[in-house]
């Protein structure tokens, strides 16, 4: 039946080439544009080295203090992260790093701008970065506020040309730091690990930052297994809930009255734009944004519908045919869908071909820093069950349409 | 084999009533040649489409082979056409992008026959009406006699007993037309299939067993 | 002839339901593309109200958070920053601020007064930041010292926010209504404007003019916060290396503090990609789905005129001509293109009412339905021509014979 199906569906989209290229074309086009979006989203959410540990490893992002009229949003602070964040039961490696900023740094007159994070020493352990030469700062270095650093290799390309990083020096923030390690690009989508240039945390100018709760650090919590990440939750919930707000500054006169945060995943950080602090946002932002793709689908599966169901009304007197012979509804319509699925999955293959040239052109333009988009297993895989769905909704409708079809007027020629 | 009681036939469209088919009734017995003729419009070729379960009567029964087949739903009609009964057009009704072979093995994809047993019967079939040197080939290129001689193949490949032609001719030149003839005849004879066949022609109905004359829907003797 | 095929179009419906669908599918999208893209591109023909080259921004770690209380020790450590940069020799002149142009972060004062909603953007300068950017007063007056020691906190603004807040009265001495007792803000404190700027958009060059209000900040005086910023405007001719130069003496007077300088003018350009891209993104998005449009309504009219082949011979046989038969075929498409345009204008220029904050007018609506009904038109005409050179070349006698 299968052999039979695919010569059938073969002569049949050659006989009408130029339906069959049209079609092709709007499902691929169609395609490109999917996975090139499920390509970001795998690139921004996907589990990538550096972060090796993700599916057992939450962050703290933000914090958010609230109070009659007055509120301050913002990254955690330190004194936050010091008292609720510290030793959470289940955690096996806890980190805590600023957000990356942009700082300057000149080299022969000209500025050169580089983003600049500044992390404690465990975060090297919490996530493997692939050293090109040298390695991380320690704790030590971290306690001794040592000006160290630890740079990417287009950092190191930019500052020093073609020789080697370790042991150069670089001047920041009116310090000059001596560089001890060099690491591969991480790309910029990768929030958590992303940066160009990594300092101790101790060598911030100020430490305004340990008295605050709002202000502009994040944590990197990795626990022993995926069990012990709802007691993290819970357990850093407790220990917010349990901070005296009463000995918070405020601006003249106000009081805050309420401080929120919490310990989740990337994902469900970026599904909190939209869906607030529901439990199940991750899954609902997918759900979300599947939708999206579905509709975003509908244009094209509607001209697909149109060609398919004018190229089914031409073959009218071979459904009469086929009904004559005993043929029933259900298998004539599973005969159509089949058709219009291996079309589907043609065009899939060429978007997909397409999408990775268009990905590929993306990681050059640089348009994205150290972007290293790709079609992966993963986004292969999405791409091809696009597919699949688009073919099932476009092919469905004519299918059933024509499958009612009265044998005779079938035969005649169609419904007139 | 096939009995028809009162058998009547109305379209309704809008305001429009047609009467196709009114008050017959016909019986055909097992192996007989059957020629059903009669002017345009007389109703010959939806006398056909009913015997042949592609067209409900709107009154009076058809029964095949001993069965009423009035109350069949759709999937159990489908069944019986796949079984008992073979078709053959005047327009031949090929497949253009099948080929010869292809064509010939529609009838047992819907019996779930495998893949071996279909080619084999399909080859057999071919054979038996002499075109088992073109069975690659695809109907357009095709003469119009062989076209016709591959839509019998397709009708007798499941071994059916009876066979239904709509002026299996009527697209042929005289000379093929014979051919076709003397084929269907064949058929009749050595394997015993019961054949109904519409047809224009005096001189084919005259070599059948028996002629049903249709004038405005009722049966003329 | 008209009246001939409107009937057979009518007739027809159900066929070209689909596409007349796709056809209003295309036209919304095309028309949010067009509002987009004629909203940006007249914002970027808007005065700016500012001269942002040759100017520097210096961003300055501060060991306190803006929010609290600044000590004394802050202010004189920004007095002595500032004068140590006046003294460079290619700094012409210099002012601290909060916040500038460009840079992403804003502080908001909303106030609900009397049932209107007083809101608006702002931020605080000293005096010498008049002539670093280069800002026009077009009523009232800058900043000066007659202003210290008063008991309100003088203002300058915009138009749009004397329009928001006094309609069309003069705004010069008026005070800013605001709620009574806002978040502890003492009834001395009001803010009265003292002038009007031609135009100030802090936002990225496509950003639309808004209300927007600079207060005055005065380091001589004790009350106030020390802002995060000095803007400098450099000497014309000043060479690159410069920046380092100034990054370095202020890290030499102020040990305690960290800096970071920036051309205004790279901020400028980074606020425009910030929005020029994803509009970018989106109008390549709305080309693809046009482009499947296209295709798609080029094989669906193709396969009509090769399904009514014997209709066409027919009318070629009764006269006419290759011609007319084209042109129907065209003007067929057009009457289902204008169907689907004007339900498509119908739910656009309703547009309006649900973005907010009147940043689409009624005459922006307007214009991008205008250009979309273009648009759709000329594709729709497009994807009918060969189609209709086909219908053309239909020869009667076989068409007739036709099966």
């Amino acid at each position: 039946m299968l052999g039979h199906t695919l010569r059938s569906t073969w002569r049949v989209l050659m006989r009408r080439k130029f339906f069959t290229v049209v079609s092709l074309f709007g499902v691929a086009l169609t395609l490109v544009v999917l996975v090139v979006a499920a390509a970001l989203f795998d690139h921004s959410f996907g589990p990538h080295p550096p972060e090796v540990h993700a599916d057992r490893s939450l962050g703290i992002f933000g914090a958010r203090l609230s109070g009659e009229g007055w509120t301050t949003t913002g990254g955690a602070g330190g004194r936050l992260l010091e008292t609720c964040a510290r030793a959470l039961p289940g955690a096996e490696i806890t980190s805590f790093y600023s957000a990356q900023d942009q700082e300057v740094t000149y080299r022969g007159g000209e500025r050169v701008s580089l983003w600049v994070k500044r992390t404690d020493g465990a975060f090297w352990r919490a996530l493997r970065f692939r050293f090109l030469e040298g390695g991380p700062f320690t704790d030590a270095d971290d306690a001794a506020a040592n000006a160290v650093a630890v740079v990417n290799d287009a950092t190191r390309m930019r500052l020093f040309g073609d020789g080697p990083g370790v042991g150069k020096t670089l001047r920041l923030d009116g310090r000059t730091f001596t560089i001890v390690g060099v690491v591969e690009d991480v790309p910029f989508l990768r929030n958590v690990p992303f940066s160009d240039v990594w300092l101790p945390a101790r060598t911030a100018r100020s430490d305004a930052e340990s008295r605050k709760l709002v202000g502009d650090m994040k944590a990197l919590i990795v626990a022993r297994s995926r069990e012990d990440l709802p007691g993290i939750r819970e357990e850093y919930r407790r220990r917010l809930a349990a901070v005296d707000l009463a000995t918070v500054d405020a601006p003249a006169g106000a009081r805050f009255d309420r401080l929120e945060s919490e310990a989740e995943t990337f994902l469900e950080k970026a599904a909190s734009d939209l869906f607030g602090r529901n439990p199940h946002r991750a899954p609902l932002l997918v759900a979300f944004l599947s939708v999206l793709a579905v509709a975003f689908m509908a244009l094209p599966a509607l001209n697909l519908v149109n060609l398919a169901l004018s190229r089914i009304l031409e073959r009218s007197s071979e459904i009469g045919v086929r009904k004559a012979f005993g043929a029933t509804r259900g298998r004539l319509v599973l005969q159509f869908v089949a058709e219009n699925l291996v079309l589907s999955l043609a065009g899939g293959a060429v978007g997909l071909v397409l999408a990775a040239g268009v990905l590929a052109a993306v990681n050059r333009s640089g348009l994205i820093p150290y972007a290293q988009l790709g079609v992966n297993a993963r986004v292969f895989l999405y791409g091809l069950l696009a597919s699949c769905v688009f073919g099932v909704l476009s092919g469905a409708l004519p299918a059933l349409r024509m499958s009612r079809l009265h044998p005779v007027e079938a035969l005649r020629g169609g419904p007139r | 084999m096939i009995r028809l009681e009162n058998v009547e036939k109305v379209y309704r469209t809008d305001r429009i009533e047609t009467i196709a088919l009114s008050n017959v009734s016909l019986d055909v017995a097992e192996g007989e040649f059957v020629s059903i003729m009669g002017p345009s419009g007389s109703g010959k070729s939806t006398l056909l489409h009913v015997m042949g379960l592609l067209d409900a009567p709107t009154k009076g029964s058809v029964t095949l082979n001993g069965r009423k087949v009035g109350s069949y739903s759709d999937a159990a009609l489908a069944k019986v056409r796949n079984a008992e009964l073979g078709f053959v057009f005047q327009t031949f009704h090929l497949v253009p992008d099948l080929s010869v072979l292809d064509n010939v093995e529609v009838p047992l994809l819907y019996r779930g026959t495998g893949a071996k047993e279909r080619r084999k019967r399909a080859e057999a079939a071919l054979e038996r009406v002499g075109l088992s040197a073109r069975t690659r080939h695809f109907p357009s290129q095709l003469s119009g006699g062989q076209q016709q001689r591959v839509a019998i193949a397709r009708a007798i490949v499941g071994a059916p007993r009876i066979l239904l032609a709509d002026e299996p001719t009527g697209n042929l030149d005289s000379a093929m037309g014979d051919e076709i003839l003397a084929l269907i005849e064949d058929l009749n004879t050595r394997e015993r299939c019961t054949v109904v066949m519409v047809t224009h022609d005096e001189r084919q109905a005259a070599k059948t067993h028996r002629t049903v004359r249709l004038f405005d829907g009722r049966p003329v003797s | 002839m008209t009246r001939h095929l409107l009937r057979l179009a009518w007739n027809r419906r159900r066929a070209h339901l689909l596409v007349g669908l796709e056809i209003l599918v295309s036209f919304l999208i095309v028309f949010v593309v067009a509002v987009l893209a004629l909203k940006t591109f007249g914002n970027a023909t808007e005065p700016v109200g500012f001269s942002p080259g040759n100017v520097t921004v210096v961003g300055v770690g501060l060991k306190r958070d803006a929010l609290e209380e600044a000590a004394g020790e802050d202010r004189e450590r920004m007095k002595r920053a500032l004068e140590a940069v006046r003294r460079l020799d290619g700094v012409e002149v210099a002012a601290a601020a909060f916040l500038v142009p460009y840079h992403q972060g804003s502080a908001i004062s909303a106030h609900p007064v009397d049932g209107r909603r007083i809101e608006y953007a702002f931020t605080e300068v000293t005096d010498e930041y008049l002539d670093v950017m280069k800002l026009q007063i077009v009523a009232g007056r800058w900043f000066s010292r007659e202003d210290d020691g008063r008991t309100y906190r003088p203002a300058v603004v915009t138009r749009e926010l004397a329009r928001m807040a006094f309609g069309d009265a003069d705004p010069v001495g008026k005070d800013i209504p605001e709620e009574a007792g806002a978040s502890g803000e003492p009834a001395s404190r009001r803010r009265r404007v003292v002038g009007v700027l031609a135009a100030y958009r802090d936002g990225s060059d496509y950003s639309t003019p808004g209300p927007f209000a600079i207060f005055r900040t005065d380091l001589g005086s004790p009350e106030g916060g020390v802002p995060s910023r000095i803007v400098l405007r450099l000497r014309p001719g000043t060479s690159r290396a410069f920046e380092e130069t100034l990054v370095r003496t202020l890290e030499a007077t102020v040990r305690e503090w960290s800096f970071t300088a920036e051309p205004l003018e790279v901020a400028r350009e980074a606020a425009a990609r910030r929005w020029l891209v994803p509009m970018l993104a989106a109008a390549i998005v709305a080309g693809f789905l046009m482009l499947l449009v296209a295709l798609g309504l080029t094989g669906v009219l193709w396969q009509n005129v090769t399904r009514r082949t014997r209709e066409i011979g027919l009318r070629r046989a009764t006269g006419a001509t290759g011609r007319q038969v084209a042109a129907q075929v065209v003007m067929e498409v057009w009457i289902v293109t204008a169907l689907a345009v004007l339900v498509g204008c119908a739910v656009a220029l309703q547009a309006p009412l649900f973005v907010p904050g009147g940043l689409l007018t009624a005459g922006d609506a307007l214009s991008g339905a205008a250009l979309a009904a273009l648009a759709l038109f000329a594709l729709t005409g497009l994807c009918a021509a060969y189609p209709g050179w086909l219908a053309a070349r239909v020869d009667p006698s076989e068409a007739l014979r036709y099966e």
